[in-house]
């Protein structure tokens, strides 16, 4: 940021980018310029670049809120509030199936380590494994297990009903019977003085972490000679579904207060500042549907906020950059195929990211820059000229408007559309944008929004002094 | 077995990535002093061991040979020797009771077996005479009686000095000697019924052909 200079013809250039993402964590004002307070479909991908996102294809279209989605042995499978289901051609072949659809039934599932067997459950099912051909319930694992995972060649089950981590026979997943005190199977119990129940499992940086609504606990050791939980941290997590790890070493997870990221050894940090008017709307009562996933550039957040049952917000959380966008879709489930992103809806859709247009109909994005006072709050200002830099596709739009005063285009003022075009050339370009102001303001703001792929390189405004 | 992971500090670039692992290696390492176990520790010496700390639990079965022990009299081991079914035993004295009547004793000081109501009554079998048989003694007040083999004069014994020696049934005594059954003198074998000595009778016998012959 250029200060004034003492120029005799009070105007300068201010140029600035816009990819640092939306900022909720502090008044408007006093946010970065290449922040912004509001934002649709737009991210940092090409940071310093602002972008549109990359839109989606429908793969494939199923029925119900997709609450769970996964390959094993290369097939698709799906869950939903009626049932399991894996994909044959276009049709989806009921692995388990009820009578009736309940949204509560939120499917975790886990494969064995050599791949062979497939495990699954949800809040209500019995443990049972699936080899693609014979499904089996193993009626000896706890019933009423909420949480799976696999860790150092043992399952790990825990259920909202009880404190207990129960572990199978090593290299066993059918054996959680057997006593041998090396490779047999046991339960260990995980108590707090807030009496909370397990939220949630996950094998994270060679521990498997229970967590709990407060509280998070890791187990350390291999056997029932050496297992011991140690409760190093007092951040706990509201959603099995929101744990999510990347490839960079790092576990998200949703607690009551914020999204977290933990590393494995220093105290989880909360990340989730910036949008913390989304995360203050949870409806906590329904946060075990929020979820996570990861195409290992973003992290994406579902929520499930106000008086909503199943996530109705989609965030995006850039892991390179550490900034936060919103998009328009709702994303209810989520899985990485390689390098492709795949979510499943509440409409029983399952896309495939990637594309210019989701699913044909092009982008509509905007976002809307914070304040500017140019470093001085002194004196008023007018905004001469506007010149954006930006690559326009052919057939994406991009409009243009300014509102004068701290919170101009929400309270006080209205947006002032200056430019818009309809076509764009596919090329980088500056578009020089006459503007003519009457009334300076100390503050401006500005909203760029359009439909279609476009790219933003950086704004400049020239601007002039008044009344000083 | 207590398996842990250090991380891996190679290309740390920021504050944060410091902080982390010494935060790992922190929780690691805490864990990891309170579960050592062998595969852990290369090699440890018996001094620190506490003394009187080794339980028999932690010993292996059938781990201990004899060499290794070192008892100079077996009663350091204060124990029902329970049911020993082979093996020999040289040299000692084996009682069924000790310092108490009745019991029956091997002595290893006399080669003897004895069976001892009291002090004062007991069977012994014991080798007194060179020449002789082993003996069995009987004595019960100071009364002494033997049992033994002399093969000096082939002679098979049951004597005493001061017993009397009863062989009684109620059916009958035989003696079957092919060289003669031997007694002190006829006067010496009586009539338990009568008293009379088969000399008495004898005599008897003759002072009535006697009278017979003078008629």
């Amino acid at each position: 940021m250029q200060p004034w200079t003492a120029s005799p013809d009070r105007t300068k250039p201010v140029i600035v980018t816009l990819a640092d993402g939306i900022n909720q964590s502090v008044e408007s004002i006093e946010i970065k310029d290449s922040q912004c307070t509001s934002v649709l479909n737009m991210d940092s991908f090409i940071y310093p670049t602002l972008q549109v996102r990359d839109g989606c294809t429908l793969f494939s279209q199923h029925t119900g809120y997709i609450n769970k989605i996964f390959k094993f042995s290369g097939v698709w499978y799906c869950g939903n509030g009626k049932g399991m289901y894996k994909q044959s051609g276009s049709a989806w072949v009921a692995v388990y199936e009820y009578g009736e659809i309940y949204n509560n039934r939120l499917w975790d599932a886990a494969m064995f380590f050599d791949g062979s067997q497939l495990y699954f459950l949800n809040r209500l099912l019995q443990l049972s494994k699936y080899d693609g051909t014979t499904l089996t319930t193993l009626s000896s694992a706890p019933s009423s297990s909420s949480f799976l995972t696999t860790h150092a060649n043992r399952f790990y089950l825990a259920g909202t009903n009880d404190n207990l981590l129960s572990y199978s026979g090593l290299r066993l997943a059918d054996d959680w019977t057997s006593t041998n005190k090396y490779t047999g199977t046991g339960k260990i119990t995980i108590e707090t003085a807030d009496g909370e129940r397990p939220t949630g499992l996950v094998s994270f940086a060679n521990h498997v972490i229970l967590f709990k609504k407060y509280t998070m606990h890791e187990l350390f050791g291999e056997d029932s000679t050496n297992f011991e939980m140690q409760n190093p941290y007092n951040v706990g997590c509201i959603s099995d579904r929101s744990i999510v790890q990347t490839n960079e070493g790092l576990l998200f997870f949703l607690a009551s207060d914020g999204f977290y990221v933990y590393m494995g050894g220093a105290t989880p940090t909360k990340v989730s500042d910036p949008v913390r008017n989304y995360i203050s709307k949870i409806n906590l009562e329904y946060a075990q549907h929020c979820v996570s996933g990861t195409d290992g550039r973003f992290i994406y957040l579902s929520l499930v906020t106000g008086s909503e049952t199943i996530p109705n917000v989609t965030l995006k959380y850039d892991l390179q950059r550490q900034s936060w966008w919103v998009e328009s879709y709702v994303a209810t489930s989520f899985y990485l195929d390689g390098q492709t992103l795949y979510y499943g809806t509440a409409e029983g859709r399952i896309m495939k990211v990637g594309g210019a247009n989701d699913a044909g109909v092009l982008i509509s994005w905007s976002i809307e820059t914070k304040p500017f006072s140019e470093d001085d709050e002194t004196v008023r200002k007018a905004i001469h000229k506007i010149y954006i830099v930006a690559d326009i596709e052919i057939g994406s739009t991009l409009n243009i408007s300014y509102a004068g005063g701290a919170e101009g285009g929400t309270q006080t003022s209205t947006w002032n559309q200056v430019y818009t075009t309809s076509n764009g050339t596919g090329k980088i370009q500056s578009i020089k944008i006459p503007i003519i102001v009457r009334t300076p303001e100390t503050w401006y703001r500005l909203k760029i929004n359009g439909t279609g792929k476009v790219k933003i390189h950086r704004i400049i405004r020239e601007l002039s002094r008044r009344g000083s | 077995v207590a398996g842990f992971n250090l991380p891996n500090v190679d290309g740390l670039t920021s504050l944060e990535q410091v902080k982390n692992a010494v935060g790992i290696m922190v929780k690691e390492l805490s864990w990891l002093l309170q579960n050592l176990d062998t595969r852990n520790v290369n090699e440890l010496n018996a001094e620190v061991i506490v003394a009187g700390s080794v339980s028999a639990d932690k010993i292996q079965a059938k781990a201990i040979t004899a060499d290794k022990i070192d008892v100079d009299k077996l009663s350091a081991i204060s124990a029902n020797m329970g049911k020993l079914t082979s093996g020999e035993i040289f040299s000692a004295y084996i009682a069924t009771r000790e310092n108490a009547y009745p019991r029956v004793e091997l002595s290893n000081t006399s080669n003897m077996l004895g069976a001892y109501k009291s002090p004062s009554n007991s069977i012994q079998i014991y080798s007194p005479v060179e020449k002789f048989s082993p003996v069995i003694k009987f004595e019960v007040n100071g009364v002494l009686c033997y049992i033994f083999y002399n093969p000096e004069d082939n002679t098979f014994s049951m004597t005493s000095n001061s017993a009397n020696v009863n062989l009684s049934t109620q059916r009958r005594i035989q003696l079957f000697a092919q060289e003669g059954v031997y007694v002190t003198g006829w006067s010496s074998l009586k009539n338990n019924g009568t008293g009379r000595s088969m000399e008495d009778e004898l005599q008897d016998i003759y002072r009535r052909l006697k009278i017979l012959e003078g008629h």
